[in-house]
């Protein structure tokens, strides 16, 4: 290994409105090193990423190549100083060559100025038999399986001058035989002196592939260790290690019967025979790292995917979902991780946003009960402590933890018996947060079966009676609340299934 | 690993027939329809003016095409022909200006015209309907405005001959539609302009991460829409010896359907020149063949609309087909 110094960043930071996602970044890459960024889910990793790819301009901070500063000013410049990010979801052009893809933006061209097409595919032929794939330069990326096409975006971040190759869950969608491929080129790149940032939640991978391992949480740098060096427990107490503040509300709630019940439920692509079941007055818990596919898992029992297999229960009988409004008639909501895409109409009022799950009970024909809709609005503002100027207030303007409240109102109006919260604090600031969560706790006091699905470990231990754990569209483990530990649940969460 | 490959042309043919199996089919039965119904319909006059009449609509579906494989789409097309066309016969007859100059006016007219859709649609990223709907306000406007209502006669012959010249006894505008055509496939599939085009249409994102400067290639083709129309409307007004306000009025939708009838995804990123021209095709015996029996054109609309329609279920099957898999 060489150890001249390829790539260093310097007191990198960056932030989002108020929201300071990296604070001070300090990282180092040597030529012909592989480095693990290793992190919970927001935990600055992809912002980082991001910077060094010039997508994202950081506001502080200096980056350093071959010693010599340079601004990476966009995603052209990146790629001129020899950056190549490998992105986690696969951005190829589905409908040309595996050829026209790799040489995408550098195109070869003959003395008249015409595209060389067949130097094109020749070249990416011999890259691709270079790395022992069974592959053909001419064929259309739409045609190939997802973990080709992951390997096909490998090939072409590297297969021009690479010099810092970004690495970002490379492996989340390949086979055993495909990410064997992957490590091979790894080796190949590290003897052509590339440097690699790699990033991945399996531990074992990190292990066995990487140099040196970089630990990230909430915006800051807290380990940098050697792999020979490193231990699997110790890593995971760096990662998780925060404070815990004292913002949670628990009061003891009532457990009583079965609510919801999933027995063997399957997802074409994305989860696997999945079986849970959550109780009235409940809060249950589902952690689970990027791509343990929490999210789709309770799309599907909305009714928002479709499932290919299994069964749901409510109150001890079977339910057919088909559509979101079946799971809404049954009484079964679900609070969108994605508040401003997928819960709020941004750009109307807050009484709009708030009437819109029950306009049925405000408007018959073409008679609008005015009285009712306000009073609901008027309702929920003081029992949830709302702040919005009028009820005419656009729905966009108010903050996120407002937000969420508002989201909250217009299903809570409608009696749900189950409420799917997905990521209920997201973006949301600490003040507001606390509030959430005594919301919340107030529901399951009231006797509704609560499940949240969250990426942050001290919201599930400190709000949950119970919490399953997932990792690659599987259950890895179920805990009840006197089994809680940080180390724990992430041992489950990073439990991939031996390939 | 081996691999075989075919003599070049042999491949090629052997792949555009089973690339445009479907259409090249239906045009075969609708051929054979017309020409059981009519028995005018498969004469040697008939055939030349057929690929006459469509010569027009087929230069503007060159520039319609890479407007609908960026996942876009350009209707001003028919009034820039319009305001092209107006221009040239105003220039040359009440400007006196010399032919040449006059040919360059006109096309420089269409640049101007793709050039502010360009700039809408790309940088001020202005949706591409509503950006050309408004272009094709102003261009049909202005050629009520050039013309004052009345319709321009052409008496100067140098210009007239650049739509009436015949070479042999093929018209010189069929060429000029082959020309068209053959420079767009060349655009498309050997300069980096047409790999962007499809890069653009089919993945943006992936464009963009590739350092392709996607604003850019996202415009130029605007401006080559705007020439090729350009080019249309003088050859449109030559050929008839005048021009009124109403030139070029619906062309956007023939060209429209003719490129999606050719297997244009409308979503972007899929289509060829050589399908497009089986939807030329399609839609130019359909008209021939329904003036033949005397439909009147006004049912011609609503079969052609029905046509479109047609079409665009084919394409969103195909669509929802790959995603379930």
């Amino acid at each position: 290994m060489n150890g001249t110094s390829l790539l260093k960043m310097t007191n990198i930071s960056k932030s989002f409105a108020s929201n300071v996602v990296l604070d001070g970044i300090h990282l180092e890459l040597n030529e012909g090193e592989v480095v693990a960024l290793l992190g919970e889910n927001g935990a600055g990793k992809s912002t980082l990423i991001k910077i060094l790819g010039g997508i994202y301009k950081a506001d502080a901070g200096e980056i350093y190549i071959d010693g010599e500063k340079k601004e990476i000013s966009s995603a052209a410049v990146a790629g001129a100083n020899g950056i190549r990010i490998i992105h986690q979801e696969i951005i190829l052009v589905p409908e040309r060559s595996i050829a026209a893809n790799v040489f995408l933006g550098r195109e070869y061209r003959n003395k008249l100025g015409f595209i060389d097409y067949k130097r094109m595919e020749d070249e990416t032929q011999k890259v691709i038999d270079e790395f022992g794939i069974n592959l053909n330069a001419g064929a259309m990326v739409k045609d190939l399986s997802i973990g080709m096409q992951q390997l096909v975006e490998i090939i072409k971040a590297i297969s021009a001058d690479a010099r810092i190759v970004v690495m970002d869950e490379p492996t989340s969608s390949l086979s055993q035989g495909e990410t064997e491929t992957l490590f091979r080129i790894i080796k190949i790149l590290q003897k052509k002196n590339v440097g690699i940032i790699y990033i991945s939640h399996r531990i074992e991978e990190i292990f066995q592939i990487t140099d040196r391992i970089v630990v990230m949480r909430d915006g800051k740098i807290v380990g940098n260790v050697k792999t020979k060096e490193a231990e699997k427990d110790r890593l995971i107490n760096l990662m998780v290690g925060r404070e815990l503040k004292n913002y949670y509300t628990r009061t003891k709630h009532e457990i009583k019967g079965v609510s919801l019940e999933v027995k063997g439920l399957s997802h074409e692509k994305y989860f696997k025979d999945i079986s849970f079941y959550a109780r009235y007055g409940e809060i249950l818990g589902f952690y689970g790292l990027v791509g343990a596919r929490r999210t789709e898992l309770m799309k599907t029992i909305f009714g928002a995917m479709h499932k290919k297999d299994g069964e749901v229960y409510l109150d001890e009988e079977k339910i057919n979902i088909k559509h979101p409004k079946d799971a809404i008639k049954h009484g079964i909501i679900y609070v969108s991780e994605e508040r401003r895409k997928e819960g709020l109409i941004l750009i109307n009022d807050v009484e709009f946003n708030m009437g819109l799950v029950c306009l049925k009970d405000f408007v018959r024909g073409i008679r609008v009960n005015k009285e009712a809709w306000r009073k609901m609005v008027d309702d929920y503002k003081q029992k949830f402590s709302i702040k919005f100027t009028s009820p005419k207030q656009r729905a966009g303007l108010l903050s996120g933890g407002n937000q969420q409240k508002v989201v909250l109102s217009k299903w809570l109006a409608k009696n749900p018996k189950v409420i799917i919260l997905d990521e209920p604090t997201r973006g949301i600031d600490v003040g507001s947060k606390s509030e959430i969560y005594s919301i919340i706790d107030s529901l399951a006091s009231n006797g509704i079966s609560i499940i949240i699905v969250s990426s942050e470990l001290p919201e599930i231990i400190n709000m949950c009676n119970r919490c399953y754990v997932m990792c690659e569209g599987r259950i890895t483990g179920e805990l009840n609340e006197d089994e809680f530990s940080q180390e724990k649940i992430l041992k489950f969460a990073t439990q991939t299934m031996d390939k | 690993m081996e691999r075989f490959r075919k003599i070049p042309v042999v491949a090629a043919i052997e792949n555009y027939f089973k690339r445009n199996l479907g259409t090249i089919i239906g045009l075969i039965l609708l051929c054979t329809i017309i020409a059981i119904a009519t028995d005018k319909f498969l004469t040697g006059s008939n055939i030349l003016n057929l690929f006459k009449s469509n010569a027009v609509n087929a230069i503007i579906c060159c520039g319609m095409l890479m407007a609908i494989l960026m996942g876009e789409i350009d209707i001003s097309v028919g009034s820039t022909v319009g305001l092209s066309g107006v221009v040239g016969a105003y220039f040359i007859t009440k400007l006196g200006l010399p032919v040449w100059l006059t040919v360059i006016c006109c096309i420089l007219v269409g640049a101007i015209i793709g050039l502010i859709n360009g700039l809408s649609i790309s940088y001020l990223k202005i949706p591409a309907f509503v950006a050309t709907l408004a272009t094709m306000s102003i261009g049909r406007g202005l050629t009520e405005v050039l013309t004052g209502g009345v319709t321009i006669r052409i008496r100067e012959t140098g210009y007239t001959i650049l739509g009436t010249k015949t070479i042999g006894s093929i018209s010189i505008i069929i060429i000029y539609a082959v020309a068209a055509l053959l420079l767009t496939w060349v655009l498309l599939n050997k300069t980096r302009f047409g790999y962007y085009v499809y890069a653009i249409g089919g993945n943006r994102t992936a464009a963009q991460y590739s350092g392709v400067n996607v604003k850019l290639y996202n415009m130029l083709p605007y401006i080559f829409i705007g020439m090729l129309c350009g080019m249309g409307g003088i050859i449109w007004s030559a050929r008839l010896g005048s021009a009124a306000a109403t030139l070029g009025k619906g062309f956007e939708m023939d060209a429209i359907a003719a490129v999606v009838i050719g297997g244009t995804s409308m979503s972007g990123g899929v289509g060829t020149v050589g399908g497009t021209f089986i939807g030329i095709l399609i839609i130019g015996v359909l008209t021939n063949g329904l003036n033949l029996m005397g439909i009147d054109s006004f049912w011609q609309e609503v079969f052609k609309g029905i046509i479109i329609l047609f079409a665009v279920i084919i394409d969103v099957i195909k669509k929802s087909k790959a995603r379930d898999n």
